[in-house]
């Protein structure tokens, strides 16, 4: 039998307390700035393709409300935009591999400041950023194998009709098996980027050999950090809907009874368009982020934690 | 390790301890607690409890009434899911509470209540339950979507020659499911008695908890609801009988105009109301007595892993 792999305490490897506070807060803050500047850059450049989308939608809700048959999307703006969102999902890659290389640093390296509160494009950033498109490569790879899995399978089955029900059978249950290697192959590999924070290059593969012990623990620790932010956040998210519920029900109410569909977006935009309900609307808003940024941190606390646990595990052999 | 010892699990719950009277006060306090939760949501909502009882008592008279329920009762769902979220903390500082005096011997807080560390284990064990549940939901319908997608693909292709034996794997493949879904719930049964045991969230220690006494432990579980299923249906025959006789009298009341009103006085009858209080206040107390014997069987279990060094508790 394998001898045991000692305990991995990675769930909240993230929160620990450590000699300097609120780096990982900085780096939040960071990149919180960084992204509403590109958003503001990225509306401003695009402001005329969005003012035509914007008219289109606006009138497509008119068409609705009279009863008209509403208005084609303009193609030639939504092409118009094309290139702008290639560029923006880059940017937006490029500047939370920036996020997450910051906050590694510090949970590996123990190393903070320098840059944007913490956020520097250095080669650090590069090679997170190299990282989600190995990834995303792997997830290409691994649906044409899945499809010539598939063609296999049919071109198998049609040999001979005394092995068709083996293959329709393995057809069944193979997505079974395609999700368990996938859950199992993201978890062995899940702190790739961790990893290379720590050696400093580019070592995506090196997380396979070094997870060889820890599939389930990560896996625990990924499941609960899941579920919590998960539960936490439909605890919140019921809470602040409670003000919204009973107005919507009345709306709702108006509208089985007949009232126009004019005439309830009149009503809707008197009962929400209001100092209260928006300044709700800003706390949800505010809330769910700061959450989902919990959520994100305690992700990188647990890859952090098992490149971390690996590395002390090498240490006395390499000694 | 030690040698393996005999689980005896079945009645743990009730051996003589030093102390008497401990689960007892514990079960009573949460049901005493559970009655303020549920009379405070209907304080707190009253307006929309009335509108939700004029609305029933118009749905025999007025059916285009009954179509939906008034906003104010819609609107109380998200207000319902909290009281949910709330009552299964006081669910689970129960059963910690139980567990706790069960595996370690200890009480403290409010009638063992305590808002500590085990009571949240506990509560978080119960989220990893309903997800499990959501995930095995998902495993049989990859397996039988998988399954019935085949059948089509063969179907549409006109060759009905593995049609057979694919129907004959089918009920195969059920049992299968089944069969697996009854030994992964039985081994990972005692996930909540193992947190309080190690004093950490330890879930997926169950596994090692029930190693080599997976079926001792299906023998206390299916000795133990086998028991539960006769006194429910005992329970429920005496409470049938009861309503028939305490309602012979009133039979005359029940003809075509009877509306729901009628309905609801002939059982606020007293000699209706009053055995079927006594026996649905009795099944309660059954359920009650079932529940704790149950979180005994799991409670022995992860003891007997903590004693044979399956487990570790933290310090």
């Amino acid at each position: 039998m394998a001898d045991e792999a000692p305990r991995l305490n990675a769930t909240f490897f993230a929160f620990q307390k450590r000699d300097k506070r609120f780096v990982l807060a900085r780096a939040t803050a960071g990149y919180l700035i960084l992204v509403m500047l590109f958003t503001a850059a990225y509306v401003a450049a695009t402001w005329s393709v969005w003012t035509g989308m914007i008219e289109w939608y606006l009138g497509v809700l008119r068409d609705m409300s009279a009863g008209a048959d509403p208005a084609a999307p303009p193609l030639e703006a939504m092409a118009a935009l094309a290139p702008w969102w290639a560029i923006s999902t880059i940017v937006s890659l490029i500047l939370f591999a920036a996020f997450e290389a910051a906050c590694l640093r510090w949970l590996v390296r123990g190393e903070s400041g320098g840059g944007l509160l913490g956020l520097r494009f250095g080669a650090d950033t590069w090679r997170v950023f190299a990282i989600y498109w190995i990834w995303v490569g792997l997830w290409l790879a691994a649906i044409i194998v899945i499809a010539l899995f598939y063609l296999l399978l049919r071109a198998i089955a049609g040999v001979h009709p005394a092995v068709q029900w083996i293959m329709l059978l393995i057809a069944a249950l193979a997505p079974l098996g395609i999700i368990a290697l996938a859950i199992w192959g993201s978890v062995r590999l899940a702190p790739a980027a961790a990893v290379t924070i720590r050696d400093q290059k580019l070592a995506f593969f090196r997380a396979w050999g070094e997870t060889r012990r820890w599939f389930w623990p990560l896996l625990g620790a990924f499941v609960i950090v899941a579920i919590g932010y998960f539960v936490i956040a439909m605890i919140v998210q019921q809470v602040l809907s409670i003000p919204f519920n009973e107005p919507t029900q009345a709306l709702m109410a108006d509208m089985m009874a007949g009232a126009s569909s004019e005439e309830v977006m009149r009503r809707a935009i008197e009962t929400f368009m209001t100092p209260g309900f928006i300044a709700l609307g800003v706390i949800y808003l505010l809330v769910t982020q700061v959450m989902s940024f919990v959520f994100y941190i305690a992700y990188f606390g647990v890859n952090a934690r098992a490149a971390l646990a690996a590395k002390e595990e090498q240490a006395p052999e390499s000694a | 390790m030690a040698d393996k010892q005999a689980l005896n699990a079945t009645f743990y719950a009730f051996r003589k301890r030093e102390k008497g009277g401990v689960l007892t006060m514990a079960t009573i306090a949460y049901i005493v607690i559970a009655i303020v939760i549920f009379g405070l949501f209907g304080w707190l909502n009253l307006n929309a409890v009335m509108d939700y009882l004029n609305w029933a008592s118009t749905m025999g008279t007025n059916p285009e009434l009954a179509m939906t329920p008034p906003a104010s009762v819609m609107a109380l769902g998200p207000m319902l899911f909290l009281m949910q979220i709330f009552y299964y903390v006081i669910a689970a500082a129960y059963e910690a509470a139980c567990l706790r005096w069960m595996i370690r011997g200890e009480t403290g807080g409010v009638f063992g209540f305590t808002l500590g560390g085990d009571t949240w284990r506990v509560y978080f064990t119960y989220w990893i339950w309903f997800f499990l549940m959501i995930a095995v939901g998902i495993v049989c319908f990859l397996v039988l979507g998988g399954f019935a997608g085949s059948l089509m693909a063969m179907g549409q292709g006109g060759d009905t020659s593995a049609m057979g034996p694919m129907a004959m794997i089918l009920p195969l493949l059920i049992l299968a499911l089944l069969l697996a879904l009854l030994y992964v719930s039985v081994r990972l049964a005692p996930a909540a008695a193992t947190s309080v045991a190690c004093k950490r969230f330890a879930f997926f220690d169950a596994w090692k908890v029930t190693r080599g006494r997976f079926w001792a432990l299906l023998g206390a579980f299916v000795l133990l609801y086998l028991m539960g299923f006769v006194a429910y249906i005992v329970f429920s025959a005496v409470a049938g009988a009861a309503m028939v006789m305490g309602m012979a009298n009133s039979a005359g009341m029940m003809n075509e105009n009877a509306t729901p009103g009628d309905m609801m006085a002939m059982f606020t009858e007293p000699q209706v109301l009053i055995p079927l209080i006594v026996i649905y206040g009795a099944m309660i107390i059954g359920s009650f007595v079932l529940m704790v014997t149950l979180f005994g069987v799991n409670a022995r279990a992860a003891a007997l892993a903590l004693e044979e060094g399956k487990i570790t508790a933290d310090a």
